[in-house]
């Protein structure tokens, strides 16, 4: 089912949300602009079911260091360089939805916008964590 | 699930290794230069010093004239032909623990283990005095302490492992802390290992003014934060926790032009509250100003002090020389040999560089050296690049951030060697 960007999806929603057609229409918007879907619902979902799946919130620091650093062109190149940390302490859904991002992805300008969708994912579950704390 | 090697596949490619890399090294010390390929008479220190410094050497050879050193003439020998502190240890490379037999000293490194470490030396893994480190430190654990750092070594899945593990103990860290680091770094891949526990790559082989996008490394988030910046580079490439830990928190190759008038935008906030600390410190102590934006470049701080307080990480000390004529500068002659030198033995060196003589505007890094070629990696805008001998001298540095003089040097030297 397609995510639908201006309705209100509740935690339990997000968390059973299937994420695999999340870049089906592809990254950016006719604008250029990273997809409504994507950087709403997309980041939100992503980053409650990496939570769930305990993925460690440093490990998708350096997920997104990572892709902040690479280009399209390298990732092709080294397409386990993102994913490689994930896959090796059983992560693989997250794995996988990142995979299929790459695959998404045309151009550099769709390349940087997995990078910032990896950045906010990661912000997410910061903000997310201390307010666990509290 | 990846699968793992078994323990007795990794002790024969271990020792396959070991092989290889003492057939490497006996064939760079027979190309070694005749001047320096002779005798190593115990309490020849400066020529030793000189012969690792010298600039015909291949990196490849500086690293076997090393470990000719170490095997020839003990550790201790080494690390005082480069001017570090010492322990006390006995003659035979051997410690006293409560669990040996009286009178016995069994060794806790071998020349196995030796051999290991300094084959292992790379600017991108660990360095010549980083790894002369390593023993002391071994030697300074608890018996406890000891056998558990044993044990993260004998579990490492990779040598680039083993001696990431042993770099993090040259960085004094707790064997407490390595445990964990050991369990997050345990069956990486040498891609991961080099980019993650870094801030600077220095793999680069540009030489154009700013290197390849994907190939940058840490930059500074305000307008004057290069010297905090700095001391992050000093930090993180001495110590792979650290650097970890700040790859951890966020892109470290981003900055916002406002990161002080608007926070929210910060990537890294590890990264920037580091920075901004350093700098607040030094404003409040009437020595330097409160952080700006990236759109309002201005003065930071001198940091030789921030430099000095991590030196039981780096073994070291710094003391800014500016570069000039009056009695307390130091010659450009000095300041290139202090470079040399220093990062002959794989020493990093901060550097300030301005528009013209006297001016000292800015902090860099200079990362390694190789032939009359110098790596520098510029914090204004997390390029490495590479620049020649000629064009320091001739104050010709087209750095990326648009400075294009050396005018002053942070002069590494030992740190105080610690309490028995």
């Amino acid at each position: 089912m397609p995510i639908d960007p201006y309705r209100d999806y509740s935690y339990q929603e997000q968390l059973n949300l299937d994420l695999t057609e999340l870049f089906g229409a592809g990254w950016r918007d006719e604008k250029g602009q990273m997809r409504p879907e994507i950087q709403g619902v997309g980041v939100a979902a992503t980053a409650i079911q990496a939570e769930a799946d305990g993925v460690p919130v440093q490990m998708m620091g350096r997920l997104a260091t990572t892709a902040a650093e690479m280009s399209l062109e390298e990732t092709r190149t080294y397409p386990d360089d993102l994913v490689e940390e994930l896959e090796k302490r059983d992560h693989p859904k997250l794995a996988g939805l990142i995979r299929t991002g790459l695959a998404a992805c045309q151009n550099e300008p769709d390349f940087r916008a997995l990078a910032r969708w990896l950045a906010l994912v990661h912000h997410l579950m910061v903000v997310r964590a201390g307010h666990q704390e509290l | 699930m990846t699968q793992r090697r078994s323990v007795t596949a990794r002790k024969v490619n271990y020792q396959r290794q070991k092989r290889r890399l003492a057939a490497r090294h006996a064939l760079q010390l027979a190309r070694l230069p005749e001047n320096l390929s002779g005798g190593t008479p115990a309490g020849y220190l400066q020529g030793q010093t000189d012969r690792l410094a010298d600039s015909r050497l291949a990196a490849a050879q500086r690293q076997a004239l090393a470990v000719h050193y170490g095997q020839q003439q003990g550790n201790r020998h080494l690390q005082r032909t480069m001017g570090v502190a010492l322990v006390q240890r006995d003659d035979e490379g051997g410690v006293c623990g409560p669990t040996t037999e009286p009178g016995v000293c069994e060794p806790r490194w071998s020349e196995t283990d030796r051999q290991t470490l300094f084959g292992g030396i790379d600017p991108e893994v660990i360095t010549l005095i980083q790894a002369v480190r390593v023993q002391p430190a071994l030697d300074r654990l608890s018996e406890e302490d000891y056998v558990l750092f044993r044990s993260l070594l004998d579990r490492a899945a990779s040598t680039l492992e083993w001696l990431f593990l042993c770099k993090a103990l040259a960085a004094h860290r707790a064997v407490s802390d390595i445990e964990i680091f050991a369990a997050t770094i345990q069956g990486m891949s040498e891609r991961w290992l080099k980019r993650n526990l870094s801030v600077v790559n220095t793999g680069v082989q540009a030489e154009q003014n700013v290197c390849m996008p994907d190939q940058q490394g840490i930059i500074q988030q305000y307008g004057n934060s290069c010297g905090p910046t700095s001391v992050q580079v000093i930090r993180a490439q001495s110590d792979p926790i650290y650097a970890l830990s700040l790859r951890s928190a966020g892109p470290i190759d981003q900055a916002p032009d406002q990161a002080l008038s608007n926070p929210a935008t910060i990537m890294n906030p590890t990264l920037a509250s580091e920075q901004q600390n350093i700098l607040n410190a030094h404003n409040a102590a009437g020595v330097g100003n409160a952080p700006t934006d990236r759109t309002n470049p201005t003065g930071g701080a001198w940091i030789e002090s921030n430099l000095n307080a991590l030196s039981d990480n780096t073994g070291l000390t710094y003391t800014t020389k500016i570069i000039g004529t009056q009695a307390d500068q130091i010659t450009m002659d000095q300041a290139i040999l202090t470079l040399t030198i220093s990062l002959a033995l794989g020493i990093h060196v901060p550097v300030v560089v301005g528009g013209s003589q006297g001016d000292t505007a800015h902090y860099v890094v200079v990362m390694q050296a190789a032939g009359d070629r110098y790596q520098i990696h510029d914090v204004a805008t997390g390029d490495t690049v590479w620049r020649t001998l000629a064009q320091i001298r001739s104050g010709q540095l087209n750095l990326p951030s648009g400075h294009q003089m050396l005018t002053a040097v942070d002069v590494p030297g030992p740190a105080p060697q610690p309490a028995p």
